[in-house]
């Protein structure tokens, strides 16, 4: 059992590795400390017998001070080990939180899709911060606890073997009672966690739907929802408290079932002159002692359930498969900065295709049988050429995006091939592939930090001059440059302080910053209004011809890409059309439809 | 959520009154306190009978150890032992301890009772406050911190009020009942006891102090790691496409080892105080054994009896530092709940005859001279006059954060103009109650904000008693009808994650909940902005069918949308030119 436990656990335990000393030294300070705490007692006994009752002044002075000497030494013990604990916990979520983090950037973008990112959160913070717990603890406690216990009969038994049947009896009623109510609340304290998410879903959906609540007057519905739900939770907060509630009234009653015990029995010990009155003490002393020492235990107990079912959540992140490979990634990525693929071989074939689909399907999901429906694009094939401006149209959920995906390799190919310059992109590391194309997704992402900073993305380095070259053409650089501190200025987490329009033409500049071979467009300009769209178009024109970049554009309306070289009309992950727009009007029929449904708008 | 950027640059300005919401929290009064006691309303009889309970269980713990020392003075040596008496001491002590066992499992429960029933009401009346509060109080708060407020904060408050109630009555009792035993029984010894007990507080209290200066800082780098992975996970697709993956290694591993250094100094010290108090525990007990032998006159039976008391002294005084955090947390928060509640409320109009009057709203819409800024610094909207006839459909034009969007947020009344009026049949919006107004008007946006409930509960949203066939017709008007059948359980299917609605789908979900309120002025605030150009024909289709012969407010920045208005407003600039096309 604990050999198979260990196995199953061994990404996590093995962060233990580095901190060996703080986890033996730790636990031996500590049974120093535990050692001393128990011997004290025993000198109040021999103070109590001997120095009282000979009036033995010198004894009693001596015992006191080697008392005060020990009571420090196990003071110093006891700080050590905090330290130990403290550095060796810390440092275990230290590690813990870098290797899952490393492991989850290495992950392909359908492996972390597995897990997700909410989920994810969780197991970096909560599960890392309860593990890191469980590590302190063991530090602190594993060897102070069952010593003191164990330690604390044995010392009874050395007194007297009958009085420390009483507090062996004690212990175990004591530890029995905590768990058994601790076992019966666990279940309970389930409800009330969900019930408390449930809480917090009813009070999400009033305050993110605040509009629409008040356009409908049903403020008073939603209120009650609240309430509901605040009920419930209360009455799941009452019910688990009518056990958790008798936890300590019961084991110090216990407690002192076992004091009384000791009186009572001990008054026949002393009779018999088994023991002394010292003793008896001593033996109360050890009682109050145990006791904490088991309360301690139960809580541990609980902890390390709860870290249990953590560690296996961690463990499933570090064991994960993570198919990105990152070996070697700085010098191919250097290669591929010096040499991009329009080399001299491809200056003499214009028509060379730069980037080939043969035959590609995929599918999100990953399931074996062949229903094409579950297919996000169905045996595409197509050609990019180099130069050229590529237009892919066609409705929400046509596969358009997926294309994009799949050229950026974040997915591979359910079957088929993709070629870059003639090379199978599946013989690549993820980072040549991306090395060759500069995207823009269709929700724009920016991170917190600078303008600067979420241009240069990935630590590139460029100019201010070049810089503002690129965020002129994105048409961004009217706004960078009001906003305080210009190149500099504050980007807050997803771009928040800025609008949808205004974060689409940073992303669009950042993609531009890259400067690859490819530029990858994907309904970039939804936000934009009309007029601003339409500059933009035209400097990314005049930018396209100057450098002969290949581009991409996936768009949902037609007149982004009514100029491109060669347009591939999608629908329902099939390729039903290409051509150019003239020929498309004539002989697509979804192009057609459309064009039409955008013509009435008087595009 | 479908904002204009100007109510964006609206909350970003109000952002320093946000900071100061942030740093009221530090301030602690006691009138908080006096207010939160009312929450705990009809608890006040379970509080009387914790009271007492506290009373009798603290009483009988204080009394027990004379017994015990009495009976152990009892037990002189070999065959010196009076049994008799030792029996009856037993005897009485295992009916205190049971008495004191009832009681505290009294005290206990009740304590549980009230902070649980005060913390529901403390929700209830936020929850009432959420209806009453202004559309703005959500423009400019992070929900997220709103949520915490809810969520958290009130059970900060609720374990701190268990802690207290616990602790505070029982350690009151024990403490103040052990002290004047202890003095009874040896003055002297009292004295030199007494200082330990404040040396340990006053110690346990200095690093406590120390700790919450080290757990604040690592609490701020928590925060920000863990917004640090969230942004990381969320922006994978970028990270990967721009070759990022080794730069946002290298940025969390920094921010990850400034996080371990600062956990390091915080646990290490907030660990101190266990083992310093429990070597002073220790000290004393050396202190009551050789003390009470050289000074105190103390017998065995003395000596035991003074360790019991120094235990009863003690502990409470320990867990009074452990509990002081809890309770500082749990102040804090009341700060932060208070402060909702005390947040301005929407002010409602009586109800009186005159208002009472239904507006049909059948006839002209007008705007004379309005006026509106979110921040006086930045105004948004100047002289705005426009008269909308019965039944014309009036286009909003113009680029982002012009303030198209403001206008609907007058028009709805979730914000008022600063100056100026806005007039329906005659009469200013402001002379009914809002919710009378809204009900008026039928509004879809460009966010598709629906319920995790059945198609069908979502299509009832605004009419809770809608027949079946309501709904269906109301989902047939709104083109639904064909995709809601096709859906795994129809009208009952429920929309959740799981349920893939698109974007298009959903909005014309939306649209159904408008219809079937047969509104009758409606407003579609971007709506199809989020959606491609089919789609859109479908949805404008049902849009189409729904407007004739209503007046309706129309903004788009697609000009596909805007086919077909009688009025152009362009907001352009600042400025409106109306481009009647009549």
């Amino acid at each position: 059992m604990k050999d198979s436990r260990t196995k199953k656990f061994s990404q996590t335990l093995s962060t233990l590795r580095p901190f060996q000393k703080e986890l033996v030294l730790g636990p031996l300070a500590k049974l120093l400390e535990a050692v001393l705490e128990v011997t004290l007692p025993m000198m109040m006994a021999h103070i109590v017998d001997v120095g009282i009752t000979s009036h033995d002044h010198e004894d009693v002075l001596r015992t006191s001070l080697v008392m005060g000497v020990m009571i420090l030494v196990s003071l110093c013990c006891a700080i050590f080990c905090q330290y130990c604990a403290a550095k060796a916990s810390t440092g275990v979520g230290a590690l813990l939180r870098e290797r899952m983090f490393t492991r989850v950037n290495a992950m392909s973008t359908k492996e972390q899709e597995v897990i997700g990112t909410e989920s994810l959160m969780v197991r970096m913070t909560t599960d890392v911060n309860q593990t890191s717990l469980a590590v302190s603890m063991l530090i602190r406690l594993v060897s102070r606890v069952p010593f003191i216990t164990i330690g604390g009969v044995l010392a009874a038994m050395s007194i007297d073997i009958p009085m420390a049947g009483v507090l062996a009896v004690a212990s175990v009623l004591f530890l029995v009672t905590l768990l058994l109510i601790i076992r019966s609340t666990f279940m309970q304290y389930g409800i009330v966690e969900k019930r408390l998410d449930k809480i917090t879903s009813e009070v999400r959906e009033s305050i993110l739907g605040v509009r629409v609540i008040r356009a409908f007057s049903r403020n008073k519905h939603h209120e009650d929802k609240m309430n509901d739900a605040s009920s419930a939770y209360k009455e799941s907060v009452i019910a688990v408290s009518k056990l958790s509630s008798l936890m300590s009234p019961v084991t110090v009653f216990i407690m002192n079932l076992s004091i009384v015990a000791v009186i009572f029995i001990g008054g026949i010990r002393v009779d018999t002159g088994a023991i002394s009155k010292g003793d008896i003490i001593a033996f109360m002393n050890y009682i109050f002692t145990i006791v904490t020492a088991l309360t301690i235990l139960a809580n541990l107990v609980v902890i390390f359930t709860r870290t249990f079912v953590s560690m296996e959540r961690i463990e499933e992140v570090l064991c994960s498969k993570a198919s990105e490979r990152d070996d070697e990634m700085e010098s191919l990525k250097s290669t591929a900065m010096d040499k991009p693929v329009d080399d001299i071989s491809m200056e003499n074939q214009p028509y060379h295709p730069l980037v080939k689909f043969e035959n590609v399907s995929f599918s999100y999901l990953d399931t074996d049988d062949d229903d094409t429906d579950l297919l996000a694009v169905d045996s595409l094939s197509f050609q990019i050429r180099k130069g050229e401006k590529l237009g892919i149209i066609g409705t929400t959920g046509s596969g358009k995006s997926t294309v994009l995906a799949l050229m950026l390799k974040l997915y591979s190919p359910t079957s088929g091939e993709i070629y870059i310059d003639g090379e199978n992109i599946a013989e690549w590391s993820e980072e040549r592939v991306r090395a060759q194309m500069s995207p823009v997704f269709q929700s724009p992402r920016l991170f917190r930090g600078t303008v600067r900073e979420n241009l240069l993305l990935g630590g590139i380095s460029m100019d201010d001059k070049e810089l503002k070259k690129r965020l002129q053409i994105a048409m961004a650089w009217d706004f960078v440059s009001k906003m305080e501190g210009g190149l500099d200025a504050k980007v807050e987490a997803n771009g928040r302080n800025l609008s949808g329009g205004q974060r689409q033409r940073l992303c669009i500049a950042r993609a531009l910053c890259h400067d690859a071979a490819l530029l990858l467009m994907d309904d970039a300009s939804s936000a934009l209004d009309m007029e601003t769209d339409e500059k933009l178009q035209a400097t990314l024109k005049e930018h396209l011809a100057e450098t002969g970049k290949t581009c991409v554009m996936i768009s949902a309306r037609i007149k982004p890409i009514v100029d491109a070289n060669w347009i591939l009309v999608f629908d329902n992950g099939k390729l039903v059309g290409e051509g150019k727009h003239d020929e498309l009007l004539q002989n697509c029929e979804e192009y057609a439809k459309i064009a039409a449904s955008q013509e009435m708008g008087g595009v | 959520m479908a904002k204009d950027t100007s109510m964006l640059q609206g909350i970003g300005n109000l952002s320093p009154d946000a900071n100061k919401m942030r740093k009221s929290t530090r301030s602690i009064s006691f009138r908080d306190l006096k207010r939160l006691a009312q929450y705990t309303g009809e608890g006040r009889i379970k509080m009387v009978f914790l009271i007492m309970a506290a009373i009798i269980s603290g009483g009988l713990f204080v009394v027990a150890p004379v017994f015990s020392g009495n009976a152990i003075d009892l037990m002189a040596g070999k065959g010196k032992v009076d049994f008799e008496s030792v029996t009856r001491y037993a005897l009485v002590l295992l009916a205190m301890y049971a008495i004191a066992a009832f009681f505290s499992w009294i005290v206990s429960y009740y304590a549980n009772i009230i902070a649980a029933n005060t913390a529901a009401r403390l929700r209830g009346e936020m929850a009432s406050k959420f209806s009453r509060l202004p559309v703005s109080f959500f423009d400019t708060h992070a929900a997220g911190d709103v949520l915490s407020r809810f969520v958290s904060d009130v059970e900060a408050i609720a374990d701190g009020l268990l802690q207290g109630l616990l602790t505070m009555f029982t350690l009151v009792i024990t403490v103040s009942g052990t002290l004047v035993f202890m003095l009874i029984l040896s003055p002297k010894m009292t004295l030199v006891i007494v200082p330990m007990a404040a040396v340990t507080v006053l110690l346990a209290t200095k690093i406590a102090g120390k700790t919450t200066k080290h757990f604040s800082s690592q609490q701020r780098l928590v925060g920000d790691i863990q917004a640090t992975i969230e942004e990381d996970f969320d922006g994978q697709r970028e990270i990967k496409a721009f070759g990022a993956k080794k730069s946002s290694i290298e940025a969390f591993r920094e921010k990850n080892e400034k996080l371990r250094v600062s956990s390091v100094r915080a646990q290490f010290i907030s660990s101190l105080p266990n083992p310093v108090s429990r070597s002073i525990n220790h000290i004393t007990y050396v202190f009551i054994g050789a003390l009470g032998y050289f000074f105190g006159g103390l017998t065995a039976g003395g000596i035991s009896t003074f360790i019991m008391y120094w235990n009863n002294f003690s502990r409470p005084i320990n867990d009074l530092t452990n509990i002081t955090t809890q309770v500082m947390a749990a102040m804090a928060s009341t700060a932060r709940v208070f402060e909702i509640l005390d947040m301005p409320e929407e002010k409602e109009i009586e109800e009186t005859a005159d208002s009472a009057i239904p507006m049909n709203f059948q006839s002209d819409v007008v705007f004379s001279h309005v006026h509106f800024s979110y921040t006086p610094e930045k105004p948004i909207i100047r002289d705005f006059n426009l008269v909308v006839k019965p039944g014309k459909r009036v286009a909003i034009i113009g680029p982002t954060g012009c303030g198209k969007t403001t206008l609907i947020n007058l028009l709805m009344r979730y914000y008022d103009p600063t100056s100026g009026s806005i007039t329906i049949d005659g009469r200013d919006i402001t002379s009914v109650s809002r919710s009378r107004l809204r009900n008026a008007f039928g509004m879809v946006l460009q966010d598709t904000w629906l319920l995790d409930r059945s198609v069908r509960d979502n299509i009832a949203y605004g009419k809770p008693h809608a027949t079946f066939d309501e709904i269906v017709a109301a989902a047939k008007a709104a083109r639904a009808h064909g995709f809601i059948t096709r859906l795994p359980n129809g009208y009952d299917t429920i929309l959740d994650r799981r349920t893939n609605l698109s974007s298009g789908q959903r909005q014309l979900l939306c649209i159904a909940r408008v219809l079937i309120m047969s509104p009758t002025i409606l407003i579609l605030d971007e709506a199809t902005s989020a959606v491609d150009t089919l789609t859109e024909k479908r949805i404008v289709e049902a849009f189409e069918a729904m407007m004739k012969g209503h007046t309706s407010f129309v903004i788009a920045h697609r000009l596909s949308t805007i086919e077909g208005s009688d009025i152009v407003v362009d907001m352009r600039n600042k400025t409106q030119e109306k481009l009647n096309r009549e």
